[in-house]
């Protein structure tokens, strides 16, 4: 009788630790796929509409600091923060030379997933092109 | 003895079971997640090639606006073009255009622009119409409107510093097709005149033997030339059969922006709408 309880309990423990061992298995499978979700998606398409709306609205092209915090600020949802930096380039001979660039919102974390996107746009002087800029945006969850 | 072993290998098989089952929730969950992050991948890919697409758009129509030196407006059914022939613009605006080719290249591999079109005729379409306000060179000394559509009439409306002396018109044929309005003002000078002419034969208004041409051709095409040696202004009204101010739309040739993810068959073209 004693023989019968320890293999019945042996049996168990093995079974019970078969259980884990691919419960723990499973887990990590799911684990590792768990990166990319959608609320990325989300952020990127937002930094995309709040350069869209700094654009439509002149104040990419003014290069009006105040302005632009003051749109990034009203059409960033709450939950999340986003940052700016236009670069500025000018044409000589052929090759393009960057010459200004310009901040806007806090630094962006490097500990935490961010959204990244970009548009160009340019500005104009004396009928011709005075600058060829690219705004950059990181969106992150706060 | 027996009853024992046969409750051990239920158990066993029981835990075996479940633990099969469990693998396999767990290959559709990974499964049905990878898939998830192939979509939220391809959609972010799409968002990059819209907003890609829709940036080159806005920027070229900027560089239309303001260096090309065509003014474009719509009023009711009619739009009208203005520009001085030759377009002093041209080469600046040529040179912009090809610098900022360059820029976008090095700013996104995956759009590819092609301006060949509009820097040799610069052709803008008038929607739904499909009308060309077009160049034989863009930068030449002439302007054509190629209407596939019924226009009902133009209004050609020029300015020339030089003195008009001549003001003739050739074959001033009989027709009611079409509305043929002319009117160059010169140095204390003019020449006004309105046709109506027939669709099917040339008539021209010619200012100062030719120096100055104003044409329909057969099809209704509309021919605006200038051999002065000075530039004059011009401002050619197009009147649209059927159309209104809504639905009117003037556009640089669609395809001339091609956004592509080729690996993932995404492909996105467009034109530029100007108004």
């Amino acid at each position: 009788m004693d023989g019968r309880g320890l293999v019945f309990t042996l049996d168990a423990l093995v079974a019970a630790s078969l259980v884990f061992l691919v419960l723990a298995y499973v887990n990590g499978m799911v684990g590792e796929n768990n990166v990319g979700d959608w609320s990325g998606t989300r952020m990127l398409e937002s930094g995309y509409d709040t350069a869209d709306v700094l654009y439509n609205t002149g104040a990419l092209q003014a290069m009006n600091v105040s302005w632009m915090e003051r749109i990034v600020n009203s059409t960033t949802p709450p939950n999340t923060a986003m940052s700016m930096r236009i670069l500025s380039y000018t044409n000589s001979s052929g090759q393009m030379m960057q010459s200004n660039t310009m901040n806007i919102g806090p630094p962006v974390p490097d500990s935490q997933a961010v959204a990244y996107g970009k548009r160009t746009f340019l500005t104009f002087k004396d009928g011709g092109v005075e600058y060829y800029n690219v705004a950059e945006f990181w969106v992150w969850s706060k | 003895m027996v009853e024992m072993k046969d409750k051990g290998v239920l158990f066993t098989a029981g835990l075996a079971l479940l633990a099969y089952a469990v693998l396999s929730f767990a290959s559709m969950a990974v499964s049905y997640r990878q898939e998830m992050n192939d979509v939220t991948y391809q959609e972010a890919l799409a968002e990059r090639l819209f907003s890609d697409s829709e940036s080159a758009e806005a920027d070229l129509k900027d560089l239309l606006t303001n260096m090309s030196g065509i003014g474009v407006s719509v009023s009711g059914s009619q739009v009208t073009f203005k520009e001085q022939l030759p377009n002093g613009n041209a080469d600046t605006f040529k040179e912009g255009l090809t610098n900022y080719v360059r820029f976008k290249h090095t700013q996104s591999k995956n759009l590819a622009l092609n301006v060949d079109e509009l820097k040799n005729t610069l052709t803008l379409s008038i929607s739904p119409s499909d009308v060309n306000y077009t160049h034989n060179t863009y930068g030449g000394r002439e302007i054509r409107i190629n209407p596939s559509t019924s226009v009902s009439k133009y209004l050609v409306a020029a300015q020339t510093n030089a003195t008009i002396d001549r003001c003739e018109v050739n074959n001033p044929s009989v027709g009611s097709s079409m509305v043929l309005d002319v009117r160059v003002d010169g140095n204390s000078s003019s020449c006004y005149r309105i046709l109506d002419v027939n669709t099917t034969e040339t008539v021209s208004v010619s200012v100062n033997s030719g120096s100055i041409g104003v044409s329909t051709l057969p099809g209704g095409r509309l021919l605006v030339s200038n051999n002065l040696q000075n530039p004059i202004n011009v401002s050619a009204t197009v009147y649209l059969i059927d159309a209104t101010e809504d639905i009117i739309s003037v556009n640089i040739a669609d395809g001339i922006v091609r956004a592509s993810f080729p690996e993932y068959g995404l492909v996105k073209t467009r034109g530029v709408r100007l108004n």
